[in-house]
């Protein structure tokens, strides 16, 4: 429990500092009297006077920041020779672009975002249980470099080609594999908000999955993921055909905010992981399937009920597991199946999610001296609730026009419940991971994240010696 | 469960407590404005003055209390979000996006910041296009959520159109000029900055508000409900500051530099020139509503509730409160100042 005090005396040390700022706010003194006071005809007088010295004392300095002096406008009309003069600026600008186009850009075929995540973390625990994935020390995590883009912009209907290209880390080699590798097209018109869009997607991606899986790094408050993403497999991205769009959507053009009733995913999938060493092509010969459906509560932007969704996902394929008899070990194929049904309530700034997870497995078990095929059923539930101080996800207030690198300083306290059962026929077995978070957002794609998890074992119902882990990360883009 | 009992309660206490960094009890620690920039972070109009001569900063700066500017890309939906999202409490936009969050919000209308918005719609200079009818079938860009929409759809409803007739693509309006001067569309609606299209030969008008007067715009300065009901006697004390500040820039003798500072938005001075050609100020920046801008927005939110870009309706007197504007007016014996306009536009006694 010692190790517990660090995050406590953090967590303490933000409660304290802001009771200092609120007692320090207290002392300004008290506001203006209820009890209005009429300026006489002299005040107002010289009020007028002194904002018309002010006016004419003021000029035309764009970017200049309140409470700074500026200078006055030269409003003479312009001459002959003073627009020679900008259009010599002008050809000076022009040929210095163009030298650096020429030596120091670079160049792509077809519009490119170039765009990359890194996190470094330290994290140090007091337990043997390694599920929570924290060892003591500092640790990278996961390292992605991309490529995303536009093939070909339908000015028309808006039915664009668009590409993603991007290698990651493996999580425990750190050898860099291919991500996300797709082409993606708009087969409906896409310019109308007001109508239903589709899409199709071909290549290796994300598995639309649930919540935890289908999820952004950059959008989950935690630092590990949910036991079950890993252990069910569901969090890695395979190679695969994906159909998905929506039906019925509300569009609020007040907030520029569009939600549609109806969101489906099919997808059609190897179903043998990412692209790696020996695995370039489908080895079982079999292709898995995936469907998710959602809906979402078809409300305008201002209604508390905007960001709740309710969810259901399954996946059917199959799975080679080798069952050896008389010592001759033969390769069997098995149903590998997941299910899973989730609700979310996304909201500023308040949000929840809960999610449940369910697979099968095959397995090979003696029956009467003979390995013979079964299966293995487990299950997950998790829970994560949130709470946002500042404007880090509120889209439109962070779009600003400023001559500065502002960025709303938010933070996220969180806490999270997850549970696994990796045999649901032995329910008194499970480990449960207890997260109390933090998340400071300090700058436009940078977020320090603190994380304390208790992990808890159980065999039999006999509870293990709690693990103790603290984990805090930078996890950083651009 | 006493534990999680206890990690709920710790949530608490922090949430609380950071909450309450926010603003104290007798008065906001910083006042946070919403507004839209034109091609610089600089708010123009009255806000524009109000900006540059840091009349707000100084207003409250014996107050402690500082003045935040936020000057979105996201125009009219940008400044509803924050309002829903309790990140602004003045804000000043178009009169459809004010419409739209007062049907979905809580905010008051204090006072008018722009009159006599113009909009234009302009066409390829090549085009064969010289009818509104002509442009049936044709891509059209518009930018939904703003006052620009509210102009679109009364123009296609004034000609007995539908929207539908039409292929309106919502562009903002820097992709709206770019998808122009790409020629990927035919048509876009612009406001001022029309004078530009038409020197560089880059566009032409096929219609607009000089013809048809009644489909102008209008802006309002709008508080949240709650910040007003807070601070009643700091958000009189901006509505004073926000007169002043449109007070000087209605002046005759400080025309030339109003439009200087308004140029300091990214748009020429030229192009202020042109367009506020034989147009007094005073016109543009009286904050007093008056029967012409009243039965504009009126107008606005009934035509919204008939088309269905809002749900709920609501009269303009549940929206506006004068009881701010109405005190500054008085303090500063500017009762009498701006020439109100009757229902056409045309001066009235006020």
């Amino acid at each position: 429990m010692n190790k517990i005090n660090p995050i406590i005396l953090v967590l303490g040390s933000l409660v304290f500092s802001n009771a200092n700022l609120q007692a320090a706010e207290t002392k300004v003194p008290a506001p203006h009297s209820a009890v209005t006071i009429q300026p006489t005809d002299e005040e107002n007088k010289a009020e007028n006077q002194s904002d018309q010295n002010l006016f004419d004392s003021t000029g035309l300095t764009p970017g200049s920041t309140p409470g700074t002096k500026t200078t006055t406008v030269d409003t003479e009309p312009v001459t002959h020779a003073d627009l020679e003069g900008v259009q010599t600026q002008i050809n000076i600008l022009q040929e210095q672009w163009q030298r650096k186009l020429d030596k120091g850009t670079v160049l792509s075929t077809r519009n490119a975002n170039l765009s990359g995540s890194f996190t470094v973390n330290y994290g140090f625990n007091n337990g043997n249980i390694t599920s929570a994935g924290v060892n003591d020390g500092f640790k990278a995590g996961i390292t992605s470099l991309g490529f995303k883009g536009n093939l070909h912009r339908d000015y028309e209907a808006g039915k664009n080609i668009d590409y993603a290209f991007t290698i990651g880390s493996d999580k425990t080699t750190f050898n860099l594999l291919p991500s996300d590798l797709y082409l993606s097209y708009q087969i409906l018109p896409s310019l109308d908000p007001d109508k239903p869009y589709l899409y199709v997607t071909v290549g290796q991606q994300k598995k639309p999955f649930g919540l935890e899986a289908t999820t952004s790094d950059d959008k989950k408050p935690t630092v590990t993921v949910a036991q079950f993403a890993s252990t069910m497999k569901l969090n890695e991205r395979d190679l695969g055909l994906l159909i998905h769009g929506d039906l019925f959507p509300v569009n609020d053009y007040g907030f520029k905010y569009r939600v549609p009733l109806i969101e489906y995913n099919f997808m059609v999938l190897n179903g043998n992981g990412p692209i790696g060493t020996g695995n370039l092509a489908n080895v079982d010969n079999t292709e898995d399937l995936l469907g998710r459906f959602v809906l979402n509560a078809p409300v305008e932007y201002n209604n508390p009920l905007r960001g709740l969704s309710v969810g259901t996902s399954f996946y059917h394929g199959q799975k080679t597991t080798s069952i050896t008899n008389n010592n001759v070990a033969v390769a069997s194929k098995g149903d590998r199946n997941r299910f899973g049904a989730d609700i979310a309530y996304v909201n500023t700034p308040i949000g929840f999610t809960y999610e449940y997870a369910q697979a099968k497995d095959p397995v090979a078990i003696t029956v009467n001296k003979t390995n013979v095929l079964s299966a293995t059923k487990s299950d997950s539930q998790t829970f994560t609730l949130f709470y946002n101080f500042g404007e880090q996800f509120v889209k439109g207030f962070v779009q600003q026009d400023r001559y500065d690198d502002w960025w709303p300083t938010s933070y996220q306290p969180f806490f999270r419940i997850d549970r696994l059962t990796p045999d649901t026929s032995l329910r008194s077995t499970h480990t449960d991971v207890y997260t109390l978070g933090f998340n400071w957002f300090f700058a436009e794609t940078t977020k320090l994240q603190i994380n304390y998890n208790r992990t808890l074992s159980y065999v039999n119902n006999n509870k293990s010696s709690p693990d103790n882990a603290v984990v805090a990360q930078f996890q950083f883009g651009f | 469960m006493r534990k999680i009992a206890s990690v709920f309660l710790l949530i608490g206490i922090i949430t609380t407590l950071i909450s309450g960094t926010a603003q104290s009890a007798d008065k906001p620690t910083v006042i946070r404005i919403g507004c839209t920039g034109s091609n610089r972070p600089i708010p123009g109009n009255a806000f524009g003055i109000l900006y540059q001569l840091h009349l707000l900063e100084e207003e409250f700066k014996k107050d402690g209390i500082k003045v935040e500017w936020n000057v979105f890309k996201g125009a009219g939906p940008a400044s509803n979000e924050a309002l829903a999202n309790n990140a602004v409490d003045f804000v000043t936009f178009g009169d459809l996006p004010s419409i739209i969050g007062r049907a979905q919000g809580k905010i008051k209308l204090l006072a008018i910041h722009e009159t006599r918005r113009s909009a234009y719609t302009i066409v390829q200079p090549e085009s064969k296009a010289k009818t509104i009818a002509d442009l049936k079938g044709k891509k059209w860009g518009v930018a939904y959520g703003t006052s620009g929409h509210l102009y679109f759809s009364k123009l296609v409803d004034k000609f007995g159109f539908k929207e539908s007739d039409f292929k309106p693509i919502n562009f903002s309006s820097g992709d709206g000029k770019a998808a122009f001067l790409a020629k990927e569309i035919e048509a876009l609606n612009v406001g001022s900055e029309v004078v530009d299209y038409l020197a560089l030969n880059q566009g032409k008008v096929i219609y607009g508000t000089d013809r048809a007067p009644e489909l102008k715009g209008t802006a309002g300065l709008v508080v949240t409900e709650a910040f007003a009901k807070k601070y009643p006697e700091i958000t009189y004390r901006f509505v004073k500051t926000f007169v002043r500040a449109a007070k000087l820039g209605s002046e005759p003798a400080n025309r030339e530099k109003t439009l200087s500072l308004w140029a300091a938005t990214g748009t020429p001075l030229s192009t202020y020139k042109k367009e506020y050609a034989n147009i007094p100020l005073a016109l543009i920046l009286d904050p007093i509503p008056d029967e012409y801008t009243i039965s504009h927005l009126k107008d606005g939110i009934k035509f919204s509730k008939e088309k269905g870009i809002i749900r709920k309706a609501f009269t303009f007197e549940e929206w506006y409160d004068g009881s701010y504007l109405n005190r500054a007016l008085k303090e500063l014996k500017l009762e009498k100042y701006w020439p109100a306009s009757d229902i056409n536009g045309k001066p009235t006694p006020r």
